[in-house]
């Protein structure tokens, strides 16, 4: 089956004929008054009845519709001398270049001319349009030829001056040509020969004989608060026109002298020019009485203001608002902070019904300035009501007293309605999800920091949108399938994009080792805050004191039956796991719902982290018990760690003297190593690498010392680093920073690279007037033994800086081409769908796979893109075989 | 396009003519009879110009001695996948931009 279609087969611009201008005219313009002496529309002026009106009373005097159905017609204004269209002055002078003065054909012999015209046919007949190129060709050869191939005439250099002027370069001296001329000569070329040179209609339509009129619509006339008339920019430019045409035709007509005609052509030439485009080279711009240029058509059109780029391309909404986001624990996932100001201007549309009708009221009472108020009323009947303007209580009683079912009320945004989240770049389904409102005092948007990894978001800056969908179906459409909740999983591969972050997962970390204990009285305080009610678990000490584990605790948010077990972010990755013997309690084991060994970190929690914890909970229990598991989870934690405490401080990282000792040696040996690899270089023993020249493989070597160096350097400082330091610990955890920060920070920054090389560049032979020419060690080639905690030295802050421009560049060039390439890519996938036989299909029903991903799997339903995690399964079954 | 054009003959596998078919990498190629092939359109739903196209300039069409309007089944094995059954019809180079 086929759908019908109905194919553009192609769309054309070109000049239109004088005819076809004075065909759809509607009047000629002749008055360059626009209103006569009592303030109505003159005939045959600009805003003549019959172009159709923008008033909204009375009816246009060509269709007879209301300003508000009549689209406008154009009218035309009869030029007294031909003038030269301005956007086609090039085109007008390739042509006349590469045409013959006297016979008008192409100044080329008949029989190339042949060729090329059997070419051009060919490419037509192909495209369906000229080309430019072949015309191009054949003006390149014409325009040099000194007498004509055809009639034999002696052919002179025509120039282009300014904007619109031609002269022609006789032996008699430099000659005007007149645009009637001009327009003479284009006439008498041959339709073979204007194909030719890339006309399709007439040449001699570039030079305008009539000018149309664009309807009022087009340039409407604003009016003042005094009163007045102001007019469009076009219009005071037709204005112009007019009343320059009608001086010169009297003056032709009263044989004046050619110099006042000419005078007065110019002038008209001028208005024209400037009335198609205001910005022509080598023409002043036309102004207004103020001094502000006049806006011409082309200005209308072009730049980022222009048309297109504005109106046609761009688009804009209601209902929306942008502000700045900052961070609110105590929201939950799936809510927004609005700020009330925010609220106000925001409207959702209430049908009156009688189960609202009171509430409605109350809402109506409070005006449009009151917060949980009404800003618009709309009636059965479609007349809207602003209330804005609406101050008197009594008066708003009243309204709130006349509304019946039926009404619509436009009331302020409130808690609990359904809006849009966005942060650009939008290149995610994710970076649009619904949340719902919490109306908020200050003036940004709050949200959880669970949501912060699918938006990409952080608090340093970042503005988000919100929209708010106005009918029952997009808020209905919004809440299932946009929902916050909805998206933990990312369709990406199935796991979990939201998740505990930052100080989160460092107080899980703090409260699920071993060490920590509670007392009844601090284990009520923590689950106060998740409003838990339940029965406690049995306390793990008795004696002397009742305490719980912290994994007790945490045991109260997982389900019930839930069996799993994982290896934590701590993990040293031992030669040979010991399992539940695990030294760093890295084992994480949870049976029915209680977390026996193994402390929480990132791994079980974090977001991006397939087979975690929270992975599992949002496969097995669902999207909404992940999304209260979260909710519960950072409360809870957010509450212990306010107790506990948690500082980082330069000390943490502190090392005694003899790692200083051991570390020094560690870089004499690095040094060393090197220069022994620089002497068997100079030696020229060293053996060549395939595929690289002798100094290039003396470079690799070098590096792969210095990287190896670096690495025993950070190897050496973390053993002197306490494990249970907070610094230490939110790398381990995988709250934040990773091995080499710290490496760089406490032991060796290392290599600074350029280019993916060692710094080479600089002097002569040498990278700083500092070091001799051909050192190659690695203090001359941009190697950082210090660390940022003991400081750089000048030449080695000097490198670094080196260093760190280029990643600063790189990223910037990066993140626009793979931006880039990724608009490209969307663009050409974004039409494939997969279609109920699961194949892949684009919007012609083409098919381009014929199984989606040759396996059938939805990955956004796949356990990490495979179809059942077998193994995970086994595992659990196992396990809960094993307990039993 | 008034060019004539060439007849693409199967020539046997040689040095410098190697057989693609025992490549590793080149999954297998059958060309379809005209019964399968109707078999396939119908039982996807589609007709022939839907169907993925290949040249008949590839060389494993050349070799096979697929002609434009064949269908052609190709079965890819990957470790995502497994085994996966594509088609594509084979289309005149010269027809195609």
């Amino acid at each position: 089956m086929s759908v019908p279609i109905k194919k553009i087969k192609k769309i054309s611009f070109e000049p239109a004929s004088p005819d076809y201008i004075r065909r759809i005219s509607v009047v000629e313009v002749t008055s360059s008054d626009i209103y006569d002496e009592d303030g109505f529309p003159k005939r045959k002026g600009l805003s003549d009845r019959r172009l159709g009106l923008i008033e909204p009373y009375g009816r246009c005097e060509t269709c007879g519709c209301p300003s508000y159905t009549c689209p406008g017609h154009f009218g035309h204004i009869e030029l007294a001398r031909p003038v030269i269209h301005p956007l086609y002055a090039k085109k007008i002078h390739e042509i006349l270049s590469a045409t013959c003065r006297r016979c008008s054909r192409i100044l080329l012999p008949k029989e190339v001319l042949k060729r090329y015209y059997r070419r051009m046919r060919e490419y037509y007949e192909k495209n369906g349009f000229l080309s430019e190129e072949i015309a191009k060709e054949i003006v390149q050869k014409a325009k040099n030829v000194k007498y004509c191939p055809h009639c034999g005439a002696e052919q002179y250099k025509i120039t282009l001056v300014g904007a619109t002027s031609f002269y022609e370069k006789t032996p008699y001296g430099e000659e005007l040509l007149l645009p009637a001329q001009i327009r003479q000569r284009l006439t008498l070329i041959s339709d073979e020969d204007a194909r030719l040179l890339g006309v399709i209609t007439r040449p001699e339509y570039m030079v305008l004989t009539v000018l149309p009129v664009p309807p009022p619509a087009v340039r409407p006339s604003v009016f003042l608060e005094s009163g007045e008339r102001a007019e469009d920019d076009l219009t005071h430019k037709l204005t112009d026109i007019i009343r320059i045409n009608n001086r010169l035709r009297e003056n032709i007509e009263a044989g004046a002298p050619q110099i006042i005609v000419e005078d007065l052509s110019n002038l008209l030439q001028y208005h024209v020019t400037t009335y198609i485009d205001n910005s022509m080279p080598g023409i002043p711009p036309a102004k207004h009485r103020s001094g502000r240029p006049l806006k011409g058509i082309a200005q209308r059109l072009e730049g980022k203001m222009g048309r297109f780029r504005k109106n046609l391309v761009g688009k804009r909404v209601n209902f929306s608002a942008r502000t700045v986001i900052s961070p609110d624990p105590y929201l939950e996932i799936d809510e927004v902070g609005v700020p009330i100001e925010i609220a106000k201007i925001l409207t959702v549309p209430e049908r009156v019904t009688e189960y609202n009708i009171e509430k409605l009221r109350k809402l109506i009472m409070n005006g449009a300035d009151k917060y949980p108020g009404v800003n618009y009323i709309i009636r059965p009947d479609g007349r809207k009501r602003n209330l804005r303007f609406i101050k008197d209580p009594e008066k708003l009683k009243k309204i709130a007293e006349s509304i019946e079912p039926g009404y619509i009320v436009e009331r302020h945004l409130m808690d609990g309605d359904i809006v849009l989240f966005n942060r650009q770049p939008s290149l995610h389904r994710l970076s649009m999800m619904a949340h719902r409102v919490r109306v908020l005092p200050y003036k940004t948007f709050r949200l959880h920091l669970f949501v912060c990894p699918p938006y990409n978001a952080d608090f340093d800056g970042d503005e988000m949108n919100l929209h708010v969908p106005q009918a029952r179906e997009a808020q209905a459409e919004a809440r299932l399938l946009m929902n916050v909740i909805n998206q933990i999983l990312t369709p990406r591969y199935g796991g979990p994009i939201m998740g505990a972050l930052h100080d989160f997962i460092t107080s899980a970390y703090l409260l699920t080792k071993k060490t920590t204990l509670l007392t009844k009285k601090e284990v009520w305080e923590l689950l106060a805050n998740i409003g838990y009610t339940g029965p406690l678990p049995e306390p793990a000490i008795r004696k002397p004191k009742e305490l719980w584990t912290g994994k007790q605790i945490f045991s109260i948010l997982l389900p019930e039956g839930l069996t799993y077990s994982l290896k934590a972010k701590i993990c040293e990755a031992c030669e040979e796991c010991k399992k539940e013997d695990c030294p760093y309690d890295a084992y994480v084991l949870v049976i029915n719902g209680k977390l026996l060994l193994g402390v929480i970190d990132k791994k079980s929690i974090g977001p991006e982290q397939p087979e975690s914890i929270l992975h599992v909970i949002a496969k097995d229990y669902g999207n909404e018990f992940a999304a209260d598991f979260l909710n519960k989870l950072s409360r809870i934690l957010l509450s212990f760690l306010d107790r506990h405490g948690f500082s980082i401080a330069p000390t943490d990282i502190d090392v005694p003297e003899e790692a200083k000792r051991v570390a020094k040696k560690k870089m004499d040996e690095i040094k060393r190593k090197v220069q022994e690899l620089i002497e068997i270089y100079k030696r020229g023993e060293l053996k060549r690498l395939p595929g690289h020249t002798l100094r290039e493989t003396l470079e690799m070597k070098i590096m792969q010392i210095l990287a190896e160096g670096r690495d025993s350097l950070g190897e050496i400082i973390s053993r002197y680093i306490k494990r249970e330091s907070p610094t230490a610990l939110i790398t381990r955890t995988g709250a934040r920073g990773n091995p080499l920060n710290i490496t760089q920070t406490a032991a060796c920054l290392g290599q600074q690279s350029i280019r993916g090389e060692r710094v080479l560049r600089g002097f002569k032979h040498r990278t700083l007037s500092h070091f001799k020419q051909y050192d190659l060690g690695p203090e001359a080639h941009g190697f950082v033994f210090s660390n940022y905690k003991d400081g750089l030295t000048p030449l080695e802050l000097f490198f670094h800086a080196m260093g760190g421009r280029e990643s600063l560049v790189d990223t910037a060039v990066r993140t626009s081409q793979s931006g880039y390439m990724y608009r490209r890519l969307l663009y050409a996938l974004e039409d494939l769908y997969v279609d109920y036989d699961g194949t892949v299909r684009d919007a012609d029903r083409n098919i381009i796979q014929f199984k989606y991903g040759g396996d059938g799997i939805s990955v956004a339903k796949s356990d990490h893109g495979k179809a059942v995690n077998v193994k995970k399964i086994v595992e659990a079954v196992l396990m809960t075989e094993g307990a039993k | 396009m008034s060019k004539r054009r060439k007849e693409f003959k199967i020539e046997p596998a040689s040095e410098t003519n190697p057989d693609l078919t025992k490549h590793v990498l080149v999954p297998e190629h059958i060309v379809l009879s005209e019964e399968e092939a109707k078999k396939i359109l119908s039982e996807y739903h589609t007709t022939l110009d839907q169907l993925p196209r290949i040249l008949d300039t590839d060389p494993i069409v050349k070799q096979i001695g697929a002609k434009p309007g064949d269908v052609i089944k190709i079965i890819r094995r990957d470790d995502i996948a497994g085994r996966y059954v594509y088609f594509r019809r084979v289309v005149r180079a010269s027809e195609v931009a």
